[in-house]
C-alpha cells in the first residue's frame, strides 16, 4: 500500500487536483444543493405546519395527503435509484447529464424532502401560546409565519441546517460513482476502480475532516443564535 | 360610568360532534362594564379559558354573540376581526413571551403588527416609557430567559399595552396562577393601576378567589360551562347563593361531620362591622357558650363578609335564645342547618 508508486501517485493526485476537488466537494456538491434544497423544503416544511388541521391556515385535508404523500416518496428512493433515473433531467435544467454540475439537479430533489421534514419539526418546536399571543394582537398568517415561526425556531432551523449540509455532503460524495466530481469521486475511481487504498484512504480521512469542521462552525452558530441559553 | 364595553349574549360553545361532544359554554350572557373590573372565576375544567377566547374569538363560538366597543366581532370575517383584536389585548398564564427578543423588542412587537414599520425610534420611545410604567426599566436589552416569572409578566402587560391607540380591553387568562403569593400580589397592583390611571377595563380569569377578592369590581362564577351567579364581588363573597358559588367562596368547607345531639346554626356575614367581638357577646350578655364548627370570613374595607358554622348548646331555650339574638345583628343572617354542612 506504501509502495513508492503509490505514494507518488498520491502526492501527484494531491498537487494536481485537490484544490479543484476541495472546491467541488465543498460549493458545488454541498452548499449549493443544500441552498437549493432549502429554497424548496423550507416553505414545503412551514407549509405542512400552517396547513395543518390546527395550524393557522388549515388547509384542505387532500393537498396535505398529497403533499404527505409525494415527500415520503421521494425519501424513500434509494439515492443512487433517484440518481440514476433524475440524471437524464439534468439535461434540461443544467444542460448536461454528466460531469458535477449534473449532480446538483438529483441532490437537490433528493435533498428538499428531507429538508421540508427538518423544518417541520424545528417550526412545530414553537410554543403553541406564542402563536395563541400573536393571534390575539391581531397578527395575520404570513405575520406569524415571518414574525413567529421562523424567528423563534431560528436556532433549531440552524441547527438542522448542518444536519442537511451534511447529509448533502454525504451524498454528493456518492456521486462520484455516476460521474460526480469531488474528493468523492476521486476515492472510488482510485480506491475502488483502481485499486489504490491509499489514495481513497486519504481521502476518506479528508472527508471525516470536512464533517467534522461544518459540525463545529454550525454547533457554534446554533448556540450563539440561541437567546434561550444564557 | 355604566356604559357597556364587552356584552356577550346567549353564547354556546361546542367542542367535536356525535359521541365525543362536548358543551364548554352554554348560554352565557354578561355585560362587562367600561372601566371595571370584571372577575371570571371558576374550578379547572369550568370552561374559563374558552370563554376569555371567545372575547376576542381566537375561538369562534358555536352560536351566539358577542360585542367589544360597538363592534359585533362574532359578524366579522378574519380580516376585520384582526383589525379589532388590535382594540384589546391578552397576557397568559404562561406569559407567551418570544424568546429570541429581547424585553424591548417584546414589547415593540405589537406595533410591527400593525405595520407601524418605519419609525423604529418612535417605537422603542413609547416601549422604553411602557417598561418603565411596569417598573423594568432596566431590563430592556434582557431576554426572557433572563427574568424571573413575575418580571416576564409585566413584560407581557407592556407589551399588552403597546398597541397604538392603546387597547381599551385587557384579558387575563390566569395572569398570576404561576406566580408566588408575594408576586402575585405586586402583578394584581399593576393591574389596578393600569385600570385606574389608564381607564382600561380589565377581565380577569382565575380559579383563585384571593385574585378576584382584591381587585374585581364585579364577579361572574363559571361551573360546568354555565354562569352560576354574577354580581358585585361583596355580594356574592357574603351570600353565594349557588353550590358552585359556595364551593368556591368557602374551599375546604366541605362535608363537616358534627355530633348528632347538637343543632347547628350558620351565620352569614353581610357586611357587619369586623370590629364587633359577635361570638364573645353571645357569652357575655346571654351567658351561653357557642363552639365554633367552621369559620371562613374576611374583612372587606372593614366589613366582615363569609359564613360560620356554630353548634349551638343543648339546651333548647338556651339554643332559642341565642338563634333570636344572633339573627338581630344588623349585617348578619342566621339558619339552622338540620344536615350535613354544604
Amino acid at each position: 500500500m506504501f509502495s513508492e508508486k503509490n505514494v507518488e501517485l498520491l502526492m501527484d493526485i494531491l498537487h494536481n487536483d485537490l484544490l479543484t476537488a476541495i472546491f467541488e466537494t465543498i460549493f458545488l456538491l454541498t452548499i449549493l444543493p443544500t441552498l437549493l434544497a432549502f429554497l424548496i423544503g423550507m416553505p414545503l416544511g412551514v407549509l405542512l405546519v400552517t396547513g395543518d388541521e390546527k395550524g393557522i391556515r388549515p388547509l384542505p385535508r387532500p393537498v396535505m395527503q398529497v403533499t404527505n404523500v409525494v415527500i415520503n416518496l421521494l425519501r424513500s428512493v434509494p439515492f443512487l435509484i433517484l440518481l440514476v433515473v433524475v440524471l437524464p433531467l439534468s439535461k434540461f435544467i443544467v444542460g448536461t447529464k454528466v460531469g458535477t454540475k449534473a449532480i446538483i439537479v438529483p441532490l437537490t430533489i433528493a435533498a428538499f424532502p428531507f429538508v421540508a421534514r427538518l423544518v417541520e419539526t424545528s417550526i412545530r418546536e414553537v410554543d403553541q401560546g406564542v402563536i395563541e399571543a400573536a393571534q390575539a394582537m391581531g397578527a395575520s398568517p404570513m405575520q406569524i409565519v415571518c414574525k413567529v415561526l421562523i424567528p423563534e425556531a431560528k436556532p433549531s432551523l440552524l441547527a438542522n441546517l448542518f444536519v442537511a449540509l451534511i447529509t448533502i455532503f454525504g451524498y454528493g460524495a456518492m456521486a462520484g460513482i455516476l460521474g460526480g466530481g469531488g474528493i468523492g469521486a476521486i476515492a472510488i475511481n482510485y480506491g475502488y476502480y483502481r485499486s489504490k487504498p491509499l489514495v481513497m484512504w486519504v481521502m476518506v480521512i479528508l472527508l471525516i475532516i470536512l464533517v467534522q469542521i461544518f459540525q463545529s462552525i454550525g454547533d457554534f452558530i446554533t448556540k450563539r443564535s440561541d437567546k434561550r441559553i444564557r | 360610568m355604566s356604559e357597556t364595553i364587552i356584552r356577550i349574549e346567549h353564547l354556546y360553545k361546542t367542542f367535536g360532534t356525535g359521541d365525543g361532544k362536548v358543551e364548554a359554554l352554554q348560554d352565557i350572557n354578561l355585560d362587562i362594564q367600561k372601566g371595571e373590573i370584571f372577575g371570571i372565576i371558576g374550578l379547572s375544567g369550568a370552561g374559563k379559558s374558552t370563554l376569555v377566547r371567545c372575547i376576542n374569538l381566537l375561538e369562534r363560538p358555536t352560536s351566539g354573540k358577542v360585542t367589544v366597543n360597538g363592534q359585533e366581532l362574532t359578524a366579522m370575517k378574519e380580516k376585520d376581526l384582526r383589525k379589532a383584536r388590535r382594540g384589546m389585548s391578552m397576557i397568559f398564564q404562561g406569559f407567551n413571551l418570544l424568546m429570541q427578543r429581547t424585553a424591548l423588542q417584546n414589547v415593540c412587537f405589537p406595533l410591527e403588527l400593525s405595520g407601524l414599520r418605519g419609525e423604529k425610534g418612535w417605537r422603542e420611545k413609547r416601549a422604553r416609557e411602557l417598561l418603565e410604567m411596569v417598573g423594568l426599566p432596566d431590563k430592556a436589552d434582557a431576554y426572557p430567559v433572563q427574568l424571573s416569572g413575575g418580571q416576564k409578566q409585566r413584560v407581557a402587560i407592556a407589551r399588552s399595552l403597546a398597541e397604538y391607540p392603546q387597547p381599551q380591553v385587557l384579558l387575563c387568562d390566569e395572569a398570576t396562577s404561576a406566580l408566588d403569593p408575594t408576586t402575585t400580589q405586586s402583578i394584581l397592583d399593576l393591574l389596578k393601576k393600569i385600570n385606574r390611571e389608564l381607564g382600561v377595563t380589565v377581565v380577569v380569569i382565575t380559579h383563585e378567589m384571593r385574585v378576584v377578592e382584591q381587585i374585581c369590581d364585579r364577579v361572574a362564577i363559571l361551573d360546568h360551562g354555565v354562569i352560576q351567579e354574577q354580581g358585585d364581588v361583596s355580594e356574592i363573597f357574603s351570600n353565594p347563593r349557588t353550590e358552585a358559588g359556595r364551593r368556591l367562596v368557602m374551599p375546604g368547607g366541605e362535608k363537616i361531620h358534627v355530633l348528632p345531639e347538637n343543632r347547628l346554626v350558620r351565620i352569614v356575614f353581610n357586611g357587619a362591622v369586623a370590629s364587633e367581638p359577635i361570638i364573645s357577646e353571645v357569652g357575655i350578655k346571654l351567658g351561653i357558650r357557642l363552639n365554633i364548627c367552621a369559620a371562613d370570613t374576611r374583612t372587606i374595607g372593614g366589613k366582615a363578609f363569609g359564613t360560620m358554622v356554630l353548634s349551638l348548646p343543648q339546651d333548647e331555650t338556651e339554643a332559642a335564645r341565642a338563634l333570636i339574638y344572633l339573627r338581630e345583628i344588623p349585617g348578619v343572617t342566621a339558619e339552622e342547618v338540620t344536615d350535613l354542612v354544604q
